[in-house]
Parts: C-alpha cells; structure tokens; sequence
C-alpha cells in the first residue's frame, strides 16, 4: 500500500515528462524530482532525529560547486566529479554533526542558521571558486555514454531512478536496526543512552548519510538548471527544504516527496513575480506549525487510523 | 599625513559609537523578547527594515511632516505587531520548548516580509535615502558630523537609557525583569505572565521600530539590510546573553566599533564573518552568554 | 479559613494527589509533614494555583477559588512561598521585596510593608541593595519569606522553607514564624524536615503518597512512639 503512494508521488512527474511533451512542464517535474530527492535526505535528520538542518542547502552549495569546479576547470566526468562532490558535502555533514553532541532543540537550528550564514558568505566572497554573487553561468548538462549531454526527457528519468534509489535505500535503512535506534534516540535521548545505545555514533551516522544525499542533489541541481549561485543555496532554500519534510510529513517516505511535488514547483511557476513565492511560502510555515505539525501524510495516516 | 590619520581614526570613533548604538538598540529588543517569552524573534531586522522604509515612504516619497510620519510608522507596526501576538505567538505560551517554534515561525514571517519589500519597495527603487529633517554639520574637532547623524546618535542613547531605567525602576519593568529571572515566583508574587508576555513583545517590537527609523535617519536602507540586522543582533545578544539589556548594550558598542574598523580596512563583511564566529564560539562555550545569570 | 475538599490532583497519569480533606483555622500554624514526593508540594501549588485539581475543590474564607489564577487568590490574601528558589536572583534584596508587593499600587502602603519587614528581618535593611543570587541559602530563604510578607497575606504557605539550611537558621527561621503568628497571621507548612514543624505548628498533617495518614495535635503526635521514629529520630 505505502510502496503504492510512494511509485504514485515519484510518476507524478514522470507522467508530466512522457504525457505532455512541453519542454517547460519536464524541466519542472526535472525540478520537483531533485527537491524530492533533497527532502528525502533532509527527513532522515528531521524526521528520524528530531534536529532541524538549517545547514542543509550550504551543504548541498559546497558540493554543487565542487561537482561544477571539478567538471568545469579540471575536465572530469560529471559522474565522476559528482561523487567526489558528494562525498565533500557528507564529510561536511560529519563536521557539523559535532554541535548537536552540545546542543539541542533551538540552539541546535540557531547554530545551524549561523553556520549556513557563513556559507553564503563564503559562498560569495572567494569568487575564485564561485564566482561570487554573479555565480556560474553555462554548467553543462551530465553526459551520456555517448559523451554527450543527456537529453531531456531521459535526463529526469535519471534524475527519478535517483530519487527512487534514495527512497528505497532510506526505506530499507528505517527498517534496519540503525533506522529502530535512530528513532529511540529522536523519542527518548535519556533512555536511548540507558539501553547502551551510543547516540553521537548513530547521530553522527545518519549526518553522513543526510549531507551525501544532499551532495548528490546539489550537483544534479547546478548541473541540471546550468548554473551555480550563493542565492540557491541559502538559509531561505534550508528553511524551504525543511517547509517541504514537515509539509508532506516528517518522519514517512510518502511525506518528503509530497511536499516537494506540492512547493518545488512554485518559484519555477511564478518566474517573474519570485516575491510571491516568499509570501507562499512563508505563510506555509506560519500555517504548518500552526495547525499541522505532523504534516499533510501524517494527518493523513493518523485520520486512517482513528477510523 | 599625520591630521589626516587622526581624522580616520576620529571618524571611527564616531560611526563605530553611531553604529553600535543603533545595532545596542535593536539587539535591546531582541533580547528583551527572548529573555522574557523565549521568542527568539528571527523577523526582528524585518521589523526594523521595515520601519525605516515606511519612514522613508511617509516622510521622503509622501513629504508628511515627522510629527506624523514617525508615530504612523509606530502605529502600523504596532498594530501588526498586536495581530501577531493575538493570533499566532498566544498559541505557544503553554509549552516549554516554545523557542523552536518560534524560531521557525519567524523565519516564515521574515520570510513573509521580505516578500513583500521586494513585491512593493523593490519596484520603487534599491536604495532608500530618508531626507534629512536638518540639514548641516556639527564639528566636534576635528570631525565634522552630519546633525542628522548626531540626532540619531543622541535618540538611540536616549532608548537604551530610557530602557534601562524602565527596567529598573518602574512596577511594569520590575515585573519583566521578574518574569525572565524566575517564572514560577513571579507568577506566585502576582505577575500576570501572560499579560507581560505580551507587553514585552509589544515593548521590544517598538524598540525595534525606533531603531530602524534611526538607522534610516542616518544610513541609506536597501533591502538585504533586514537579514544582515537579524544575524548581526543575534549575535549581539547570544553574545551579550539572552534578557541582558546591559549585554546588548556592551557588545553592541564592541561589534560597531568593530564594524567601523574594519570598514577602513576590508569588505565589512568579514566582520559579519567575525560577528558569526563569536555567536558560534558562545553557543559552544557558554550558551547563556557573557552577562546573563 | 482554608478548605480543601477531596481534592485529587494529576499530571497525565500520575496521581499525585489522591483525595485529601484539610482545613486551616485562622491564627492556627499548620504543618504538612511527609517525605519527598508524598504530594505536599501539589497540594501547595492547587492552593496557591499554580496547578488546577483533577477534582476537589479549594476555598478560602467565603470563597470557593474554582478558576481563580494566583494573582487573584493573592489580592485575596493567600500567599505562597515556593520551595528552594522563590526569589529574583539577578534583583537587590530591595527590589525582591517590591515585586513582592507587585498588587499594591499605593507607595505609602508599600513603604509601611517594608518597615514592617525590616522590623522582622533587621539584617534585609542592612543588605538591601545586595543582589540576591549573591547571599547565602538562608539569607536567600529569609528574602523569600519577607517578599511574601510583602504581598500582605491573611495565610502564608511556606512550601519547604527549611530545606538545605543551617540548623542555626532553621531555629531562626522557627522564632520568626513564630511571631508572625502572634501578629495574627495563619501559617500553612510543608516539611520534610518534622523539626521546624513539630517545634511550632498547632496541628500536624502527615501525607503520604498523596493521602492523609494521620491529622492530630502537634503534642499527641509527639506522644506517638511511632510518629517520633520515623519523622524525628532521622533527622
């Protein structure tokens, strides 16, 4: 039943790629996929730990540029560089592990929303690598193995066996012993450490995973739009990313890929009056702490359950 | 050679003063909020940018006198101040990790806002120079300072003292003080909470406001300055420790004066680099900062 | 003056309070002896309210305090001083007394309170401008008492006001009690310690796990070998 819901969210797209054949509607379904993939990775920490991420789009930035450099300066395959790039952002992701051995709750987030101010200004300030607020125009698309750029619509479907990768490896990690003891720690730190669970081990784990994941939408994001800037990676994109996990509904699979089918595709849509989007989406996450903390899939779940 | 060092170094002083006063002032509200609600309140530069750009819009783009520019601009603000208060912050009083909501939620509302800005003000221009109520110069030898400048100065030193001297000696502002030290006596002593709650928002929202009209007064606005006030006063008072009105008013002084320097030297932003460092640094050291209980 | 009636006293689960009956004359000092945990501290705070009871109902003189919150029950004259921490540490001993009479809006009102306590606590007037956080434990415990007094109360509950002092202050703390009951003010007192109750209180109550186990005079209590062994030999 679940695996049902979930193969209906990720066609959604899919069905927009092959039925309407409008070159616009696929780049956004290529769009909605790679924020489902970033929400998926972002409610393995949100979800199964309880931490809010403000450092996440900083995260997938460091591994956006790196893939974009690699690629672009040193000549590398796409599919090379993005790896390393990824690999980067999960080494990242272990550093920043360490202020959630001290912190909690809201200074936890505070720390994060810091550590995501300093990306951006770095992000800004060494144009060596960025090429500052400008950023890089012109990335190339990945390529094939014919050598060239993949094609839309084939490239989205790439960017879906990502997506659907990263769902069944996080459904299958949530059903391990790793994913029980994750959610011990998330209801009952006291009483995780009192059953000799090792909680920074595990946190530090699911941090790794969380920011790789991250890695990898980063790249096919600079790669797949063709362009890299400090203003798509900051704390505004955490912010929104983690509106999509508690939205659909932290915690599940289906909930992370519903919230970013409903709000990725929005600034995409409303192009010219970006400010709007703000304003969505700052409502948003007024109303969804608001009046549904457990998000849309949640309620959901919970209604089936009362009846 | 040697007069014109000294004319730097004098105009340090005085925009690193100007600077840190205005940055104390939003950084008092701040921590205000937050000492006594655990709101931390990430829409403050929101709020202060907003006020300095309805100032502008009343005083310079409609030409109303100040008599009725600055206390529409208060008006407005603290109406939407009272709305939000009435509607949405109210629902949180009962829990006691409240701060991570409110922290989301103000994100939101930052976000609201800048959206906003940008939908309307932005059309209208990038930046926003309010027209000086005085024209001309005072010199405090050597250095000429602009009287708009001075005003400025003299206003927001007139806040913080007024701030502190609320806090200590009337009934209201010992109640606050009360409330942040020791919720459970203060209510058993009689303190209304829930009333004080909301005095306090309301309170520090216009401490807020008087600081964006000032910074306005002095400085030209543009539309990334609301992001830049909220990092800035964040630190300011994990710094200084959340509720300490004195802290705010100590690291304040210490991060304009900062600022100022830095400016005659490199990008201010590597001091915003600095500001962040420090605030890091206090989360891990001392999470209740430097002047707090 | 006090009465509560069967009053029953959860949080979620727990049952902290299991329906207990109490009433407290005026000019009577009444002490609530039991150990840590029996529910003397709820039956303080659903007085004071502080917590709403499950059931029950509390009333004071002629009033029955259904939903009353604590500034209401205060103008009333029913006072609580909390256990362990009931002062503003970061305020002057002088200002920890006028948040205490943070009701009275009349300042000549509120400088006879003052004088009255500084009569009481001599070593307040000299230490006035000190910051609380600052004093010792006692002092602290005498500035918490004095900024009840403060709110002018007709009953004054002192929830646990011996814990962790000196026996010197406790006695001193006792002799202080001690007058105020004889200035007319009806005391209610929790103790872990039977001590300080036992040496003033007209009647005693002891509590355990949230049901009354025995309301007798202070003197029969002491008569009982049983009471003496396990509330006074330990201690």
């Amino acid at each position: 039943m679940r695996i049902l819901v979930i193969a209906m969210v990720i066609a959604t797209p899919l069905v927009a790629i092959f039925g309407l054949r409008n070159d616009f509607l696929v780049f956004i379904a290529g769009i909605a996929l790679i924020h489902m993939l970033w929400a998926s990775g972002l409610n393995l920490l949100y979800g199964f730990t309880g931490l809010i991420p403000l450092t996440y789009a900083g995260i997938a930035g460091i591994s956006a540029y790196m893939t974009v450099h690699l690629v672009m300066r040193l000549g590398l395959s796409f599919w090379l560089a993005l790896p390393i790039g990824s690999a980067a952002a999960a080494l990242v992701g272990l550093l920043l592990s360490l202020p959630a051995i001290r912190l909690r709750g809201f200074y936890f987030a505070l720390s994060g929303m810091v550590i995501q101010s300093a990306f951006t200004i770095a992000f800004v300030y060494f144009p060596a690598y960025t090429n500052g607020d400008t950023g890089i125009a012109s990335v190339p698309r990945p390529t094939g193995f014919d050598g060239g750029a993949i094609p839309s619509p084939y490239m989205e479907c790439v960017l879906a066996l990502f997506v659907i990768a990263a769902v069944a490896g996080i459904g299958l990690t949530m059903r391990s012993r790793f994913g029980r003891t994750l959610i011990t720690i998330r209801e009952d730190e006291d009483l995780a450490r009192a059953l000799g669970i090792n909680v920074t081990l595990n946190r530090t784990a699911a941090f790794i995973i969380s920011s790789f994941i991250a890695g990898l939408g980063g790249g096919l994001y600079a790669h797949y739009i063709g362009f890299a800037s400090p203003r798509a990676f900051d704390v505004l994109i955490s912010l929104n990313l983690w509106l999509m996990v508690a939205m659909g509904g932290r915690g599940t699979l289906v909930g992370p890929l519903l919230g970013a089918l409903l709000l990725a595709p929005l600034p995409y849509l409303l192009v010219q009056y970006t400010w709007v989007k703000d304003v969505i989406y700052g409502v948003a996450i007024v109303l969804v702490t608001l009046f549904l903390p457990q998000g849309i899939y949640g309620f959901v779940l919970k209604r089936k359950a009362r009846t | 050679m040697l007069e014109e060092n000294l004319l730097v170094v004098f105009s340090v002083i005085t925009s690193g003063l100007l600077v840190g006063t205005i940055f104390s002032v939003v950084a008092a509200g701040l921590s205000l909020i937050h000492g006594t609600i655990l709101l931390p309140q990430a829409a403050n530069g929101q709020v202060f940018l907003g006020a300095g750009l309805l100032f502008w819009l009343f005083g310079t783009e409609w030409e109303w006198p100040l008599w009725l520019a600055v206390p529409t601009t208060f008006l407005i603000i603290g109406f939407l101040a009272f709305a939000c208060e009435a509607t949405i912050l109210k629902r949180f009083y009962p829990l006691e990790d409240r701060n991570i909501s409110y922290l989301i939620i103000t994100l939101g509302i930052a976000q609201i806002l800048s959206g906003i800005y940008t939908g309307t003000f932005g059309r209208i221009s990038d930046t926003f120079q309010v027209t000086a109520p005085v024209n001309g110069f005072a010199i405090i030898e050597p250095v000429p300072i602009a009287y708009t400048r001075l005003i400025a100065f003299v206003l927001a030193g007139s806040v913080l003292g007024g701030l502190v001297a609320f806090l200590r000696l009337h009934r209201i502002g010992r109640a606050l003080r009360a409330v942040f030290q020791n919720r459970e006596a203060a209510r058993l002593r009689g303190i209304d909470t829930l009333k004080i709650y909301r005095f306090a928002f309301l309170l520090g929202t216009a401490i807020t406001t008087a600081g964006g009209i000032l910074f306005a007064l002095a400085f030209a606005l543009d539309l990334t300055v609301g992001w830049t006030i909220s990092l800035i006063t964040f630190s300011i008072m994990i710094v200084g420790g959340p509720g300490s009105v004195v802290g705010a008013l100590v690291v304040g002084l210490v991060f304009g004066f900062t600022q100022a320097i830095v400016s005659v030297f490199a990008d201010p932003t590597v001091a915003t680099f600095a500001y962040l460092l420090a605030m890091l640094a206090m989360l891990f050291i001392r999470p209740s900062g430097l002047f707090a209980k | 003056m006090l009465e509560l009636q069967k009053l029953v006293i959860r949080y979620g689960d727990f049952l902290a309070v299991d329906g207990v009956d109490m009433t407290v004359k005026q000019g009577e000092i009444v002490g609530i002896i039991g150990p840590n945990g029996a529910g003397k501290t709820s039956l303080l705070n659903a007085a004071a309210g502080l917590v709403r009871p499950f059931s029950g109902s509390v009333r004071f003189g002629a009033d029955l305090l259904e939903d009353a919150t604590p500034d209401v029950r205060l103008a009333h004259g029913l006072v609580l001083v909390p256990e362990v921490r009931g002062v503003f540490p970061m305020m002057s001993v002088h200002e920890n007394l006028l948040v205490g009479a943070y009701l009275c809006r009349s300042t000549q009102e509120v400088a006879r309170r003052i004088e009255r306590v500084h009569r009481l606590f001599p070593i307040l007037k000299d230490r006035r401008a000190q910051m609380v956080g600052t004093m010792s434990g006692g002092q602290q415990q005498m500035v918490a008492i004095a900024s009840g007094l403060m709110a002018s109360p007709k009953l004054l509950m002192l929830d646990e006001p011996s814990i962790g002092l000196a026996p010197v202050i406790i006695k001193e703390i006792g002799r202080t009690l001690g007058r105020l009951r004889d200035e007319g003010l009806t005391i209610l007192l929790s103790e872990q310690n039977a001590k300080l109750a036992t040496a003033i209180a007209d009647r005693i109550y002891v509590v355990q796990a949230g049901r009354i186990q025995m309301a007798r005079t202070t003197e029969s209590l002491l008569d009982d070998p049983k009471f003496v062994e396990s509330f006074l030999s330990l201690s």
